[in-house]
């Protein structure tokens, strides 16, 4: 509306009539506003009619628009946590039930056939617990992990029950920060792996290594660093080195080298512990110095801040393992190669994993699963959340898994072999340790006995050092060099070595005697596992001439006897001993003694010597190898299911009690789960019941912004109407009058 | 003074009232037109003579015909006509633009991307669910049109504005034209006139041209002692004595439409960039509306590349046995990060590159070093990286004819990729989300939207594995680099409400200008304009002072009459 002021003096009817237009007009304007208002209901059409409102109205629109995708976030996962919770309920009660049977079936009351049925009320569990843990909900396999596709959980048989699915968690965001899974995965649920027995491997640092996987993948983000280079006189060189744009420890090196082309240079590489950098001055530079610019600490953080110094060595910069991880760079960069393999069982298969050619840790667990697939024994093998260590776990419940040596220290390097110094002595057995007084009695090649006090044991190695402290360097205690177990060996004398049977024995894998040599036998096996180095052997026949028997390529006592028996057939033969502790030789090409000489692999084959005769008996070369007494068991419902069944059958109290204790504890594992699952749809339930109240909250507050009150509108509406009228009836009075109509 | 002089007197007198009822005239004739200025009749008296000692008046004489108009009023009129139509063509182009945008409806912009987020969020509780996958393939493609389809109706605003600069323009070179064949006219009938403003309504004519001009370009103008005008426009001239200066359209593009500019025709010069209906027409397309383009584009590119980085290091259900790169270079030696060459600069990085063995699911993985640090003169180049890739077992890389680069498993192979930190593979667009640079080409990729199973959901899992999409809804979530750190629909609704902001205040400019404009028309109208009653009092008086005249005619006759009856 104009604001103009009405001059003094003259007011045209133009004026007049213009005035009183733009007041109709505006007039007008506002009640047509006022109309859409009251049909549409809201305040303001365009954002700019009130733009402090529309910005919260728009905001509070979007936060709705948030709400309703969180609501139906909700409902999801609710949906999904309440079937999971239903089946793991119903679990819960075929783990009571289990416990029932098991009561009842220990000890002598109950009768072999009151036994089997109890067994095939045990199956008829494992078929529940099966179809429990195989259900979907939304065509999700509910214990999948991210195999949602698949049926996680496979019944082979005899008791034993594949995981097929994997640990994925479908995490979802359900509200502001709160993330939440709404599935368990079933080797979680079910306890349908091993848990992984692995070690610390240490990856050293290489060139590739990634800066965001140092720390133990906390990652480092690099700013900027000073590095002075002097000589020591009046040459000296500052550089500030932006650092922002490297991605792994050779950008580091390529960054800072670059800095410096003049008189003064650096070299810059991996510290000798493998873990860190090495700053060295080269060129005309004797000295070097480095430091943090204000505000970056990035030599703080990467351990190469110092002071004038000839050369500066990194600190330790802890990097995860990756799939790309060499294996060269495992523990610390020892530099350990991969030629000789590893041995998995599970059960009754047995795969020998050749790692040939693998030179990453990607590789690694590749070839152990895949390899393992082959032999018919499903295995996880994976980097550890953590990120320092491989986890290979078996997916069968039902029957043992344990990871050994080929002859070599491959699972050893790779960390993940299930028998060692570190194993408790009271983990073994399935949890049944050995006995508390335990001790050894070992007959040894001289006929003496030496016993063994055991009893302060409390790891394997403590078992090994202790039969090594008995007659050091003579009879000796070590890991089996194939598979697991403890050998024994015993250079006393040329008799047999036996341990003595008992309790201690037995649950130290030690109850056999000393393995008699067949043609199978190899000959890394022998001499406590030390093997037989790769050479020839020389022989001086009984006719005075001299043959080499070349041995390189024999791995078993047969292909050593066929290497000699193929100098002069018939004539130079090679038997095993009547004993089968040794290997007897027998010229008879002529009247003299027959010799070997003493090397490396003569002496391991326990051959050298000057025979007598045409004949020459060689030593004892086998030793007592104990057997696997560290499998690794499932331990979930499916696991014990399958050893109870069996427990049943077989009678075997020992194991209904051990099962006994086991079930107890996976019952309270369980518990742990069901409750987490309970919690989390608890959580998922509060969420949905404060995202309804907020919902509310943001309508009310969106419609203050935004929506009109008709109240005040239809009240505008009166009062504008008015005064629009009131204007038109003086519009027309007004206009109409002029001195025209007196004259 | 004789008889005979007293009538002559009168009688001049007659013609004098008469020739005023005839001014009133034309004012009650033209009250009721636009623009019409009202005029007055000057009288003064006659010069008197003198006999003996005597001085007589010699009657009344008519001085001029004066238009009745405040010419100051009149300049600072024009100067806030010009300021009025400059605003009120920037508010018309913001209140396009917040009609064209809708955000208070349930179609705009930020409700797209909401159902987007939403259909993100529906992937990562479910991403196992086909349906949900393929509905945020479905939601992708809807916020890519609705992107693409906004930056297409302010596209469409901006060209349809050259209409309206042409008709402008053609209008300005009309009125210039009406002024400078005004000038001489008025000039000739106020030749021998007393005041210089004989000539009302070609007068008229003119101040009406003037002000319709100076709505449409800025001016000043200067009336010559002819009665002529100059009409200038900044330091250009429109009107020159006899000579014209028109304006011209200029042909021109920005942001990629058609957007031609204005200039003076003699002399090249741009026009003033603010004042004028057509300043106002051209900041609205090139600032407003154009500006928001910008807008758009940043949103489009946040948009694109933050789900690409994402999307490029995941892995879908489906198993990819070739990829092709839906970027073409044309330069495959040229340094990757070079400016221009792609559509989004990738940085000094690497990915992984992972061959899948079909059969076994069994990955061999790969590190594709991306060397981007400008040291060593062995930047990567798309032809080094071809190298790189074609180098690793049971994979082949090419470039093809157009320059795209392709990546082929071998026979029972699958390829994907993973832990992308250089961000090439989005650059690229290899096995991305979305297609395009900015609001201009955004699309969906197209073997996306034909298999929603290449959706990468999952960083090598299973059907459910949905890390990677988790990792895009906190991307989603998160602030954005290239938009200063805020996320993308902060950075859309703060476009939106700076629109608002802009717009109101605009809008209370443009109101402000017009009322003041309303102001000073009101104030030349109370001025100006015709009052009928006035103009009814004037006829009355001077049909009185008529009356009297005859009258002393008659008186005069009468004297005459007695004079010869003597």
């Amino acid at each position: 509306m104009p604001v103009s002021p009405i001059l003094p003096g003259r007011l045209p009817e133009s004026t007049r009539a213009d005035r009183l237009l733009g007041l109709i007009g505006e007039q007008q304007v506002e009640l047509q506003r006022l109309n859409e208002a009251a049909a549409t209901g809201r305040r303001y059409v365009l954002p700019s009619e009130a733009p402090a409102d529309a910005a919260d109205a728009i905001l509070f629109q979007g936060l709705i628009e948030q709400n309703a995708r969180r609501q139906v976030g909700v409902i999801t996962d609710s949906g999904f946590l309440a079937s999971t919770e239903n089946s793991l309920g119903s679990v819960a009660d075929l783990l009571n039930r289990t416990k029932s049977i098991l009561l009842e079936g220990v000890g002598s009351t109950t009768t072999a056939a009151e036994k089997e049925a109890l067994a095939t009320e045990v199956d008829a569990i494992l078929q529940e617990a099966l179809s429990l843990a195989n259900g979907t909900y939304k065509d999700r396999a509910l214990f999948g992990g991210s195999e949602s596709g698949v049926v996680p959980f496979v019944d082979l048989g005899g008791g034993r029950v594949r995981y097929d699915g994997d640990t994925g968690v479908v995490t979802s965001n359900i509200d502001s920060g709160l993330r939440l899974a709404n599935n368990v995965d079933g080797a979680t649920a079910f306890a349908a792996t091993t848990r992984p027995v692995s070690t610390d491997i240490n990856p050293a640092i290489t060139n590739a290594t990634r800066l965001s996987d140092l720390f133990g993948g906390t990652g480092v983000t690099p700013q900027s660093i000073t590095v002075t280079l002097t000589n020591g006189g009046s040459t000296s060189e500052t550089q500030t080195i932006d650092l922002s744009g490297a991605q792994t420890v050779g950008d580091l090196e390529t960054q800072i080298e670059a800095a410096f082309t003049g008189a003064v240079t650096i070299d810059v590489g991996i510290n000798p512990a493998g873990d860190g950098l090495l700053l060295t001055p080269t060129g005309a530079a004797n000295d070097i110095a480095i430091s943090d610019p204000t505000g970056s600490y990035t030599a703080r953080v990467l351990g190469i801040e110092s002071a004038t110094t000839a050369a500066i060595t990194g600190a330790d910069l802890d990097p995860v393992l990756t799939g790309q991880t060499p294996l060269t760079a495992l523990n610390g960069g020892a530099g350990a190669t991969f030629t000789d393999g590893i041995v998995i069982t599970s059960g009754t298969s047995t795969a020998t994993i050749d790692l040939t050619g693998v030179t990453t840790i990607e590789g690694a667990l590749n070839a152990i699963e895949q390899q393992s697939a082959l032999a018919g024994i499903a295995v996880e093998a994976s980097i550890s959340e953590a990120g320092d260590r491989i986890e290979v776990v078996s997916r069968i419940s039902g029957e043992g898994f344990a990871i050994g040596e080929n002859g070599g220290d491959d699972a050893a390097s790779l960390g993940i072999r299930t028998f060692g110094g570190s194993t408790l002595v009271a983990d073994l057995n399935g949890g049944r340790g050995v006995p508390a007084d335990a001790a050894l009695s070992i007959t040894r090649r001289d006929g003496t006995t030496t016993d063994i006090d055991l009893s302060a044991a409390v790891t394997v190695q403590d078992v090994v050092d202790a039969i090594n402290a008995a007659d050091p360097g003579v009879l000796t205690a070590s890991f089996n060099a194939v598979g697991n177990g403890i050998t024994l060996s015993d250079g006393s004398g040329t008799g047999p070595l036996t341990v003595a049977a008992g309790d201690t024995a037995t649950a130290l894998g030690l109850e056999n005697e000393e393995a008699t040599l067949l043609p199978t036998t190899t000959l890394a096996s022998l001499n406590g596992n030390a093997g037989v180095p790769a050479g020839s052997v020389t022989v001086t026949r009984t006719d005075g001439s001299s043959a080499t028997v070349n041995l390189a390529a024999a791995t078993t006592i047969q292909d050593v006897l066929d290497a000699f028996n193929a100098v002069d057939a018939g004539v130079l033969t090679a038997t095993i001993n009547a004993d089968g502790t040794g290997i007897d030789l027998n010229d008879t090409s002529g009247g003299g003694n027959l010799t070997v000489a003493a090397g490396a692999t003569a002496d391991a084959l326990g051959i050298s010597g000057v025979g007598v005769g045409t004949a020459l008996a060689g030593d004892a070369v086998t030793a007592v190898v104990g057997t696997e007494v560290n499998e690794q068991e499932a331990g979930g419902l499916f696991d014990l299911l399958g050893r109870l069944a069996t427990a049943l059958r077989d009678n075997d109290d020992a194991e209904l009690a051990r099962l006994d204790g086991l079930l107890d504890a996976e019952t309270d594992r369980f518990a742990t789960v069901r409750n987490d699952v309970a919690t989390r749809l608890n959580v998922v339930r509060q969420v949905e019941q404060r995202l309804l109240d907020d919902e509310v909250a943001l309508r009310l507050s969106l419609s203050d912004a935004i929506d009109a009150d008709l109240t005040e509108v239809i009240t505008r509406v009166n009062e504008v109407s008015s005064t629009l009228q009131a204007t038109l009836q003086i519009t027309a009075s007004t206009l109409q009058l002029t001195l025209i109509n007196f004259i | 003074m004789s008889l005979n002089g007293v009538i002559r007197t009168a009688g001049r007198s007659l013609e004098v009232f008469t020739a005023g009822i005839a001014v009133a005239g034309q004012n009650v004739a033209n009250a009721a037109t636009p623009g019409y200025i009202r005029e007055e009749i000057n009288l003064q008296p006659s010069a008197p003579f003198e006999r003996g000692q005597l001085v007589f008046g010699t009657g009344v004489q008519i001085d001029g015909i004066r238009q009745q108009i405040d010419l100051f009023l009149e300049g600072r009129i024009h100067t806030a006509q010009t300021n009025a139509a400059d605003a009120a063509a920037r508010s018309d182009a913001y209140l396009t633009l917040e009609a064209q945008l809708n955000e208070l409806g349930d179609s705009d912009l930020s409700t797209g991307l909401s159902d987007f987020l939403a259909a993100v969020e529906a992937v990562v509780n479910e991403p196992e669910n086909t349906a949900v996958r393929a509905g945020l393939v479905t939601e992708g493609a809807n916020l890519a049109r609705d992107v693409a389809t906004l930056r297409s109706r302010i596209d469409d605003l901006r060209i349809r504005s050259t209409t309206t600069l042409e008709g402008l323009v053609d209008e300005a070179n009309q009125l210039i034209d009406e002024i400078d064949r005004l000038n001489p006219q008025i000039a000739s009938l106020e030749a021998s006139g007393l005041i210089q403003s004989e000539a009302g309504a070609l007068r008229t004519q003119r101040y009406t041209a003037l002000t319709r001009l100076a709505e449409i370009v800025p001016i000043s103008y200067q009336e010559r002692s002819d009665g002529g005008v100059d009409v200038l426009s900044g330091a250009n001239y429109l009107v020159l004595g006899g000579e014209t200066q028109h304006l011209e359209i200029v042909s021109g593009t920005d942001r990629g439409v058609s957007a031609p500019t204005v200039r003076y025709a003699d002399n090249d010069g741009p026009l003033p960039e603010s004042g004028g209906e057509i300043a106002g027409i051209i900041q609205g397309r090139d600032d407003i509306l154009g500006g928001f383009v910008d807008e758009l584009d940043l949103f489009a590119a946040g948009l694109i590349e933050t789900v690409n980085r994402v999307h490029s290091s995941g892995e879908g259900t489906t198993g990819r046995t070739s990829v092709v790169s839906d970027v073409v270079v044309n330069d495959t030696t040229a340094v990757l990060n070079t400016a221009g060459l792609l559509p989004f600069t990738p940085t000094h990085g690497s990915f992984d590159l992972k061959i899948i063995d079909a059969d076994t699911g069994v990955a061999t993985t790969t590190r594709i070093d991306v060397d981007l640090d400008g040291i060593g003169g062995n930047d990567t180049t798309l032809a080094s990286l071809v190298a790189s890739i074609d180098a690793v077992a049971d994979v082949s890389a090419s470039v093809d004819t157009l320059g795209r680069l392709q990546i082929t498993a071998a026979d029972g192979y699958e390829v994907a990729f993973a832990s992308d930190s250089s961000g090439v593979l989005a650059a690229l667009e290899v096995n991305v989300f979305f297609t395009g640079s900015d609001s201009s080409d955004i699309a969906i990729a197209a073997d996306l939207a034909a298999d929603p199973g290449l959706l990468a959901t999952g960083r090598g899992g299973g059907p459910a594995d949905n890390t990677n999409v988790a990792a895009l809804a906190a991307a989603l979530d998160s602030g954005v680099d290239s938009l200063g750190g805020v996320t993308l629909r902060e950075h859309y609704q703060t476009a939106v409400f700076e629109v608002a902001q802009e717009s109101a205040g605009q809008k209370a400019l443009a109101d402000g200008t017009a009322d003041f404009v309303a102001s000073l028309e009101s104030q030349r109208e109370q001025f100006s304009g015709v009052s009928i009653d006035e103009e009814t009092i004037e006829i009355l008086e001077l049909q009185r002072f008529y009356q009297a005249s005859a009258r002393l005619i008659s008186t005069a006759d009468e004297l005459f009459t007695i004079l010869l009856n003597v």
